[in-house]
């Protein structure tokens, strides 16, 4: 037994061994969280398998960032097969000249260990690069790595640079030893060998390749022992979590958890709220307030996170702080200059120092009480992994993993987060869940929130509006549309059920798109009814405010009655509704078509049941705002823009975020509801839309409408804020004019 | 410590009210607590909330009224009271103020009285004010009424007024009856665990031989206060508005006002 070989054996048995104690510890951990739904996670397990496949190999969730995707993609295969280098060189510790039996002398595995060395050579110069460039200390907050813990990720590019190298170098000298006859095998590493003396004897060559044999087992053992000890590293632990995590995500069909939420679950049992045997320690534990509270997949989720930043750099609430420190010049593509420095280092909400990013902040908003999914995925993970004497609330607590109520309550739902996440980690779902704890048992939520429930309660909307003020919207239409058990009995009679919804009803800028809807399927000779007194609020701001009690009340009571009065196709103006209707009402019996309105225009227009022509007020330049509900959380952003395309003489120019990347109004999670000093995301929004220079600004969705139209006002800007249905109207009218609001 | 949260169940004024011919409430539409009964209940649930749990408080949530006044209590349970407890009695139906604090009192005596008694300032209904002082007087306790906050120290609680222009801060020894305006710490809205818990908390029902009273002391014909007639308030139309910038301002005004015979027509000055 030599030296080296003591060493490197004794390296080997210590790494292994730390890793497989921590594998149990994150087993241990991971089961000890509640139950999931039974089949929620893990049914269908051939289409997980193959949409975990397909994103592994494509990296579909990476593809915004071609040249990271292009360069992980290449780090993450030369693991793969540089793993069997580390037995080589193992072997090399006793036998300078060992080879691994039977694979060592194939020529296409020495080819593809070659090929896979330069790849992850090239691959991580470049993540070490992008890292350094886009971590760079001026970018302050704006910095997608703001808050991440860097000298982490920098000591793991570091051990994956120093494996490359080591093989690399390791193989070019094997070549010298090998003699000519060997070197078909090292194709691309035998000029390194050449590169020493040719005059250097056996011996010397040998002692080389057992120092740099054993130089590569230390570092790789380093790795796994420091990896082991951190459990918190995500940035190591993706490697192998990341699997897992996306083949129990939500969708078995592996995209984003977004669209209708899961129902409220405990002890993978959906929970009744109405039962009335209903166990009290339930109902200490409906959502996650503790981290008993977590499923074995949220914890799962939470060690897998990277602290990539991608979820921080497109949420539109971290967005907006941070543009708002480097002054009003925000550039659309959130990279917005840090002005000041302070130097400051983030913490995780509400704990510990967690970025070694010395980061230059210009009056710093304090991470704290600034929402960013990232920054409360490691909060959150940390408490789980962190050792507290007692176990303290996940949010508002004394801890310092705590999660500030501000943090919680600033988050819009918009789903940008969920989106981007490259391991699945499900934000939104996340904090719901977080949302539903402090409704439903602790009683704990903004002041504001409470007149939204109460009237949702009484009124069976958020406005508080009488039930009897419910057809107001109807009234000045050019005919006298149907109602349902007034004028008409059963839907049967008609095409579709126009589901007006509360905006619709009672905000004046949704009684005009309401009006201009109504107008347009009348025009076309659409046959629709609508709903009377009976109409309900579809319970998106209950839901996504955490008040399961209150949505459940409302969801079946509306779904019964819809179902009793046979609705099959219902139109609705709301992207809200839309979700909450197609989505969510099949956990209450209710499957119903919901057709979002511009979809029906733009059919009917493609039908030329309904002909646009030019628009009046000289309107030549539009630019439209996707809701985040209409266009990320359903995927459903072209019909909005055929419809504008046909609109002669109209000309669309879009925001830089746009699409199922749009960057949300701001009124989203029921933040429409209430009040508070955070940031105003609808104007930052109306700002981007006004900088497109476009005439006019369109939306599809009453809450963006409000939100944006405030904004303006706020901003005393005249572009005027438009809903798609209007800009119809208009079009179709002889004059081409719009009507006043 | 005792409390005892003083509830009313009263129609949803917002949807609408009617009066019967004789003058009195039509309550047979939809009703609710009384939104100002929710401030004594949270600022009982706070009051408990401060106390050593050990020192066994209870909040008692007490109603008159007919059956369908339980979901005030119901709610008041919601809203963090321990038991409720509901007078219920035909004979009841029509008393007058003096009537209904007569049953309030018979009903405190009966659960052996309490260290404080909480109740709004006044009811969305008939809007008397009267129920805090007069049972006051019965119970033969002090009334501190109008608070917009209190705090009990000892043996004692201390309320806080607000007037337009003065803040009055009172002390009195207990027992005592406070009543709070809503000025008082803004009501939690109760979590759906306190939704579920409030449906096994117990609710009683006496009626008024329950409480040793003879039907003919309370009730339509022993009412010494009778309502003679109800009229709807005159509705107030929105405002004119005078552009001031334009030149014809003040020709414009002096025109509505004339037209309104808001001055003098004709130059009479
Ligand atoms: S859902 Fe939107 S607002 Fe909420 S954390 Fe994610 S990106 Fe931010
Ligand atoms: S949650 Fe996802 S997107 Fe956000 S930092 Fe973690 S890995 Fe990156």
């Amino acid at each position: 037994m030599n030296w080296f070989g003591l060493v490197g054996l004794t390296v080997t048995a210590v790494g292994w061994t730390c890793l497989a104690l921590r594998v149990g510890g994150f087993v241990h951990l991971f089961r000890a969280g509640p139950a999931e739904l039974p089949g929620s996670r893990r049914g269908q397990p051939w289409r997980r398998t193959a949409a975990m496949l397909h994103e592994f190999l494509a990296h579909r969730r990476l593809s915004r960032k071609p040249l990271v995707a292009v360069a992980h993609w290449l780090t993450m295969m030369s693991f793969l097969v540089l793993v069997a280098t580390l037995a080589q060189a193992t072997g090399q510790l006793f036998n300078p000249r060992f080879e691994l039996p039977w694979l060592g002398h194939w020529l296409i595995y020495n080819w593809l260990t070659e090929l896979l060395a330069w790849a992850g050579l090239g691959g991580i110069v470049v993540l070490v690069a992008v890292r350094l460039w886009a971590g760079r200390a001026r970018l302050g907050p704006a910095s997608r790595f703001f808050g991440s813990h860097q000298w982490r990720a920098r000591y793991v590019e570091a051990t994956i640079l120093a494996v490359v190298i080591l093989v690399l170098w390791l193989r070019g000298i094997e070549s010298v030893l090998a003699g000519p006859a060997g070197w078909a095998r090292f194709a691309t590493t035998a000029w390194i060998g050449r590169l020493y003396p040719p005059d250097l004897s056996d011996a010397v060559l040998a002692a080389w390749v057992s120092t740099l044999a054993l130089a590569k087992i230390l570092v790789s053992y380093a790795w796994m022992v420091v990896v082991s000890l951190t459990p918190t590293m995500g940035v190591a632990w993706h490697r192998f979590l990341a699997f897992p995590n996306l083949w129990t995500g939500r969708d078995p069909n592996g995209r984003p958890a977004l669209g209708g939420l899961e129902a409220l679950v405990v002890d993978g049992r959906v929970v009744d709220l109405e039962d009335p045997a209903l166990d009290e320690s339930v109902l200490e534990r409906l959502g996650a307030g503790w981290t008993a509270d977590l499923t074995w997949r949220d914890r799962l989720a939470l060690a897998t996170c990277t602290e990539c930043g991608r979820c921080q750099e497109v949420c539109p609430v971290w967005q907006c702080v941070t543009a708002t420190l480097s002054g009003p010049a925000a550039s659309d593509t959130a990279v917005p200059p840090a002005t000041a420095a302070v130097a400051t280092s983030a913490a995780a909400p509400g704990g510990p120092a967690a970025s070694d990013t010395a980061a230059p902040l210009a009056t710093a908003a304090p991470a704290s009480t600034t929402l960013s999914p990232k920054l409360l995925v490691s909060a959150l993970r940390d408490h789980v992994f962190g050792s507290e004497p007692e176990p303290s609330p996940l949010v508002g607590g004394d801890s310092k993993w705590a999660i500030t109520p501000e943090v919680l309550w600033a988050c819009t739902t918009c789903g940008a987060c969920t989106a981007a996440c490259p391991v699945g980690v499900e934000h939104v779902d996340q904090i719901i869940e977080l949302r539903r704890h402090q409704v439903l048992v602790a009683a704990d939520f903004p002041a504001g929130l409470g007149t939204t429930f109460r009237n949702l309660e009484r009124r069976s909307n958020p406005w508080g509006m009488l039930p009897r003020q419910r057809l107001d919207w109807a009234k000045g239409l050019s005919f006298e549309p149907p109602v349902l058990g007034q004028t008409i009995e059963s839907l049967d009679q008609v095409d579709y059920l126009f589901w007006v919804g509360c905006a619709g009803a009672f905000d004046e800028r949704g009684q005009t798109t309401a009006r201009a809807l109504a107008e347009l399927l009348h025009q076309s000779g659409v046959s629709f009814a609508v709903l009377g007194e009976q109409a309900a609020c579809c319970g998106d701001p209950a839901r996504r405010t955490g008040n399961e009690a209150l949505f459940a009340a409302l969801a079946s009571a509306n779904a019964d009655y819809l179902n009793q009065a046979g609705a099959k196709r219902i139109i609705v103006t709301c992207a809200h509704c839309r979700n909450t209707l197609a989505n969510e009402y099949s956990q209450f019996g209710g499957h119903y078509q919901v057709i979002h309105h511009t979809e029906l225009l733009a059919d009917l227009i493609n039908q030329g049941r309904l002909v646009p022509r030019n628009l009046g007020d000289g309107i030549v330049q539009v630019t439209y705002q996707d809701p985040c509900y209409l266009a990320r959380h359903n995927r459903q952003s072209a019909a909005p823009r055929r419809l504008l395309g046909s609109i002669p003489g109209l000309r669309l120019t879009e925001m830089a975020q746009s699409g199922d990347r749009t960057n949300c109004c701001g009124g989203g999670g029921g933040r429409m509801w209430w009040e508070d000093s955070g940031p105003r995301l609808g104007q930052r929004r109306f700002e981007q839309a006004a900088m497109t220079g476009a005439d006019m600004l369109a939306t599809a969705c009453p809450f963006c409408h409000i939100m944006l139209a405030d904004a303006a006002a706020t901003a005393g800007s005249d572009l005027p804020v438009r809903d798609l249905a209007e800009l119809v109207l208009a079009a179709v009218s002889p004059s081409g004019q719009m009507a006043e609001v | 410590m005792k409390i005892i949260v003083l509830v009313k169940y009263v129609p949803d004024i917002e949807v609408g009210y009617r009066f019967k011919p004789d003058g009195r409430l039509d309550r047979s539409g939809e009703g609710l607590l009384n939104q100002l009964d929710e401030y004594p209940l949270e600022a009982a649930r706070r009051l408990v909330s401060q106390v050593d749990a050990a020192a066994d408080s209870t909040v008692t949530a007490l109603t008159v009224g007919p059956d369908e006044a339980e979901e005030a209590i119901r709610r008041a349970l919601q809203m963090g009271a321990d038991r409720g407890v509901h007078i219920c009695d035909q004979a009841i139906a029509g008393s007058d103020a003096l009537g209904t604090s007569l049953v309030l009192a018979a009903a405190i005596n009966q659960l052996g009285g309490a260290d404080l008694i909480l109740c709004g300032a006044s009811s969305a209904d008939s809007a008397t004010s009267l129920i805090p002082v007069q049972l006051a007087a019965r119970l033969q306790i002090p009334a501190l009424t109008g608070a917009a906050s209190l705090a009990v120290n000892g043996a004692q609680v201390t309320a806080c007024r607000l007037t337009d222009n003065a803040m009055i801060e009172s002390r009195t020894p207990l027992p005592a009856l406070v009543s709070l305006t809503d000025q008082a710490e803004q009501p939690t809205y109760p979590s759906a665990k306190a939704v579920m818990l409030a449906r096994r908390k117990p609710v009683e029902v006496y009626d008024l031989a329950d409480l040793g009273l003879a039907p003919s002391s309370v009730g339509c014909d022993a009412a010494r206060v009778k309502v003679l007639g109800v009229e709807p308030a005159i509705r107030r139309v929105g405002g004119r508005l005078v552009d001031a910038s334009s030149d014809d301002a003040v020709a414009a005004l002096v025109a509505l006002l004339r037209d309104n015979a808001l001055i003098p027509v004709g130059g009479g000055a």
